[in-house]
């Protein structure tokens, strides 16, 4: 008899194994086993990509799901970060091809997975601002932790509200939207909701390098090199109200 | 009497939270808990100062035959800890094996080498979460020609080894019944009458699979009839345990589920009042 081992990785490779392989089951009743890993993944990839699921239809999903699961499994039992790396997989297959905002699509919704199950903190106050008076440009501020950016030349957000449950369906101009240049998305659960908040390009700039450690007045200064209109005070009012960050000191 | 508990489902939340009808317990699967904050854990924290808490595990891969994943451990040690539940439990199963989880219960030979290896991984568990823990017999669609224990001696010697209990699921015992020919009412006898810390009632659905009628262990129905009955000679052995009604498909609105939860009460009622399979007191 196989030791215990063997009998466990013979039937890992026999579930994992291409459909096309044609291999006989290591036990009787094994498919019943390997249709339950791949189903059951597949359904919790279609509960992180729901917006992908519907673009491209439920027979297409579970097709592309497998192929995926077979690809790469999960390597941890919790599978709330399951499907990390399927946008970029899918980026590169024939449907991610036909359809060039799929794989960008994929990457928001790993993105808005990550925010949903994130740490908490609490947000700054919004009074914060002018608490710091004259050292304003030195002050350092920390991100909320549930905080993700996405950027993409589509307009990956609209695509995203428009294939909500509840959203009746509107048409997304992908021409018109492209021809305003790159979207920039900020995701971030400061409460219970996870919110999708366009960035105009100088917030964006001053997110990132905000994100990155450096002092709001560098910060500023990448912001103002994108848009030399960029209102500082306005744009970090916005911000604050969303709950956007989660720390601010002087060093 | 109130013994029964059911699962926590998010979309029940809201009206558990205001509502609080009568439950034993709320159970949940540990993994879906293993982020660091979110809604889950939001809710999980109300709900936990109006029930006691059932921490269910279906990822540590106890008969998996390679060291415990000793990072998804401290997951669980951390969860436990942070919840205070009243039980926790996993699975007479494998999961994972060389990195890769395969997200189902599988099924292992009984063998004295898998005892021996069973017992390792749960003493290892009981030692990180410093508590006892419950093991659940698994559903069975394939016997092993290797076996030479029969499964409920298995589980009762790795219990003895251990210190764990056992989480006894008669819907599985009845599907593993049909499906790998194993006899119900010998199974409940041959486990000591208090080693059972825990039942577990769910509904199955039978498909046809290589020409032959096997019973699926889906939790996407209401609990069968023959289920009842076992859960009736379940009670009589092992006494008035807190039991799960399991729902993880086909999820019905909460008032169905508690309908079923007070079927379960009502079945313990009887009993304790003296009912025909009364216990000797």
């Amino acid at each position: 008899m196989p030791a215990l081992l063997d009998r466990q990785r013979a039937l890992r490779d026999w579930v994992l194994a291409p459909p096309e392989a044609g291999e006989l089951p290591p036990l009787p009743n094994a498919s019943l086993h390997r249709d339950n890993t791949l189903g059951s993944l597949a359904a919790v990839l279609g509960d992180t990509f729901p917006v992908v699921k519907r673009l491209v239809g439920d027979a297409c999903f579970a097709s592309l799901a497998q192929t995926y699961i077979r690809h790469q499994p999960p390597s941890e039992a919790p599978l709330l970060r399951y499907g990390g790396g399927f946008p970029a997989w899918l980026a590169g297959h024939a449907v991610g091809r036909q359809l060039p905002y799929l794989g960008d699509v994929a990457r928001l919704e790993a993105a808005w997975a990550h925010a949903y199950h994130a740490a908490e903190a609490s947000p700054v106050d919004p009074n914060a601002l002018a608490a710091l008076g004259d050292a304003v440009e030195d002050s350092v501020w920390r991100l909320h932790p549930s905080h993700r950016f996405v950027t993409s030349p589509w307009p990956v957000d609209l695509i995203w509200r428009a294939n909500q449950v509840d959203s009746g369906d509107p048409a997304v101009d992908l021409d018109a939207a492209r021809a305003a240049g790159d979207s920039h998305v900020l995701l971030v659960r400061p409460a219970a909701e996870v919110l999708l908040i366009r960035l105009s390009p100088g917030a964006f700039a001053l997110l990132m390098a905000l994100a990155a450690g450096l002092p709001l007045g560098t910060a500023w200064d990448n912001a103002l090199a994108l848009d030399a209109a960029f209102d500082l005070e306005h744009e970090l009012t916005g911000l604050l109200a969303a709950q956007v960050f989660s720390g601010v000191e002087l060093p | 009497m109130t013994i029964a508990g059911i699962g926590l489902k998010a979309r029940h939340t809201a009206e558990l939270l205001a509502q609080r009808p009568p439950l034993r317990f709320l159970e949940v699967h540990a993994e879906n808990y293993m982020g660091a904050g979110g809604p889950a854990h939001r809710w999980l924290t109300a709900l936990r100062e109006a029930y006691p808490l059932s921490i269910h595990g279906v990822g540590l891969s106890l008969g998996g035959a390679e060291p415990l994943d000793t990072a998804h451990l401290a997951d669980l040690a951390a969860l436990v800890d942070r919840y205070q539940p009243e039980l926790v439990s996993e699975h007479l199963a494998w999961c994972r094996i060389d990195g890769t989880y395969l997200n189902d219960l599988l099924p292992i030979p009984y063998t004295d080498a898998s005892l021996a290896l069973m017992a390792d991984h749960v003493d290892q568990t009981q030692a990180a979460l410093r508590r006892r823990i419950l093991v659940e017999n698994p559903s069975s669609y394939m016997a092993f020609p290797e076996s030479d224990w029969d499964e409920a001696a298995f589980l009762a010697e790795l219990a003895r080894r251990t210190g764990c209990g056992v989480l006894l699921d008669v819907n599985n015992i009845h599907v593993s019944a049909h499906n790998v020919g194993l006899d119900a009412d010998r199974y409940l006898q041959a486990l000591p009458p208090d080693i059972v810390g825990e039942i577990h009632v769910a509904g199955h659905e039978p498909v046809d699979h290589d020409g032959r009628r096997v019973l699926l262990d889906t939790h996407g129905a209401p609990v069968s009839a023959a289920v009842w009955d076992l859960y009736r000679l379940a009670l009589d052995r092992f006494g008035p345990q807190p039991t799960l009604v399991e729902r993880d498909a086909n999820i019905p609105p909460l008032a169905d589920l508690l309908a079923e939860a007070a079927q379960a009460d009502a079945i313990a009622q009887t009993m304790t009042r003296g009912g025909p399979h009364a216990r000797a007191a």
